[in-house]
């Protein structure tokens, strides 16, 4: 070996240690209150989790104002935005039966600073007459399971979920297509937001509306607010439980860490389906 | 006559000798005076894993390391220590599956004991730990992220003939004071240089 590869070599070794052990955009935790359903409940039981995020710096007010300019939609740039903060959920469901296996849906629903989505309420809307049966359209929902007695099921609700769910409840709180002819809200929640016919994204940014044509012809443009309310919803026909973390990776450091920073607190609009 | 001439050098030739036809091959002694002493460094890989409460929680994981320090006496030496290694949570939880990467920088003290190109030695710390996320403190363990961390180990060591190069083997074990009830043990081979 020649004088001068060893240092080097050791000196590679350290600096792949280095990089190895950076924790650049490391997640974070945060455990969720476990809660039970009894099976055919009404209301679904739920338990929710707000993310605490801290204010905007002067300078940081300032490039958004600066990035709202450049982008030339007459709209916030969120604070808590999708590409800075990803969520994912995960989550273990146990069939407490002890003789009667059970079916299982995990429906996540929550708030983006400008608006709030809970499917209980767009449900109560919908309903025609009292009794009629309830409908659920859910902001995220996890493929329908069954679980044997004294089973248990582990599942993520990934960040791509999210996102998906995060430009939905954007389209409709903010970006509503008012038009009576364009489709339901439901449409916007039922199909997805990249895939062609856009259905219901007609007045989002990224999108363009030409008659009863919508193309994506700007992806990309509008700066997507990401949700930091969690709210998870067990909907079982058997006795179950559901434990779960709420997992957040914050490029920006925008959480709130530091008790010197103050708390950010959005004020939400609840989203109200029109009748259909 | 004819003959006798071409058999006189037969007759007359002298009897036949072994011959040396190869170089005798060099029998080294190793003077580990001549070993390169003073500043020297290491690069170091193996695994870590956790015992106490949170090995349920957290797999063994791949570890990789450094080492500089300096010999003050061809027995004693002191040493910086940085590690990183990358693990999995498991365990009937939500949250299992997860990658955590624990960080560990410690100040160390080593004693040597040279037998020739062997030597065994013994070292202890004091540093700081720190996770990369807060699975731990998720799962009830850890309040912090950092955390105090105290320990040590030993192991073996052979020296190249080469003045500056030797490799080992070393085993530690650290207790992470604010990971409730845990330690974490390392095994790991190193190359060393000595300059």
């Amino acid at each position: 070996m020649k004088k001068h590869q060893g240092p080097l070599l050791a000196l590679a070794i350290a600096a792949t240690a280095t990089l190895a052990c950076q924790d650049l955009n490391a997640p974070l935790y945060f455990q969720g209150d476990t809660f039970e359903a009894q099976g055919d409940d009404d209301p679904l039981p739920t338990s929710g989790l707000t993310l605490r995020f801290r204010r905007p710096t002067m300078q940081e007010q300032m490039q958004l104002d600066a990035e709202r300019t450049a982008k030339g939609y007459d709209m916030d740039i969120p604070w808590i935005s999708r590409d800075k903060v990803h969520v994912e959920v995960s989550y273990k469901v146990t069939n407490l039966e002890s003789d009667k296996p059970g079916d299982f849906t995990v429906i996540v629903d929550g708030a983006s600073e400008y608006t709030k989505y809970d499917t209980e309420i767009v449900s109560a809307a919908l309903m025609q007459a009292p009794n009629d049966p309830k409908v659920f359209l859910p902001l995220i929902a996890t493929v329908p399971q069954t679980l044997d007695p004294g089973k248990s099921f582990s599942g993520i609700v990934r960040e791509d979920d999210f996102a998906e769910g995060e430009i939905d409840m954007d389209a409709l709180g903010r970006w509503n297509d008012p038009d009576t002819a364009s489709p339901t809200f439901a449409g916007v929640l039922i199909n997805r937001s990249e895939v062609p016919p856009y259905i219901g994204m007609g007045m989002v940014p990224d999108y363009t509306k030409n008659g009863g044509t919508i193309t994506h012809d700007h992806p990309g443009k509008l700066v997507v607010p990401a949700m930091y309310e969690v709210d998870v919803r067990l909907k079982t026909n058997a006795h179950m439980q559901i434990e779960y973390f709420v997992r957040v990776r914050d490029d920006d450091d925008r959480l709130l860490h530091n008790d010197a920073d103050r708390l950010y607190e959005p004020s939400p609009t609840l989203f109200q389906p029109a009748v259909m | 006559m004819a003959a006798a001439l071409a058999t006189s050098w037969m007759l007359g030739a002298a009897p036949a000798h072994a011959q040396v036809t190869s170089e005798p091959s060099a029998v080294v002694f190793p003077d580990p005076t001549k070993f390169a002493h003073g500043f020297f460094t290491e690069g170091e890989f193996g695994v870590l894993s956790f015992t106490g409460r949170a090995s349920a929680e957290i797999s063994p994981g791949f570890a990789v390391g450094a080492r500089a320090g300096y010999d003050i006496f061809s027995f004693f030496a002191v040493q910086l220590h940085l590690q990183g290694s990358t693990h999995q949570s498991q365990g009937d939880t939500p949250i299992a599956g997860q990658l955590l990467q624990v960080y560990q920088g410690t100040v160390e003290g080593k004693l040597t004991l040279r037998l020739v190109q062997w030597s065994f030695f013994a070292e202890g710390g004091l540093g700081a730990a720190r996770m990369s996320s807060n699975l731990l403190y998720a799962r009830g363990l850890a309040k912090y992220r950092t955390g105090f961390t105290y320990g040590g180990g030993g192991g073996i060591d052979y020296h190249f003939l080469s003045r500056h190069f030797s490799i080992g083997l070393r085993g530690d074990f650290y207790v992470l004071s604010d990971v409730t009830s845990s330690r974490d043990v390392s095994t790991t081979m190193y190359l060393r240089y000595t300059f």
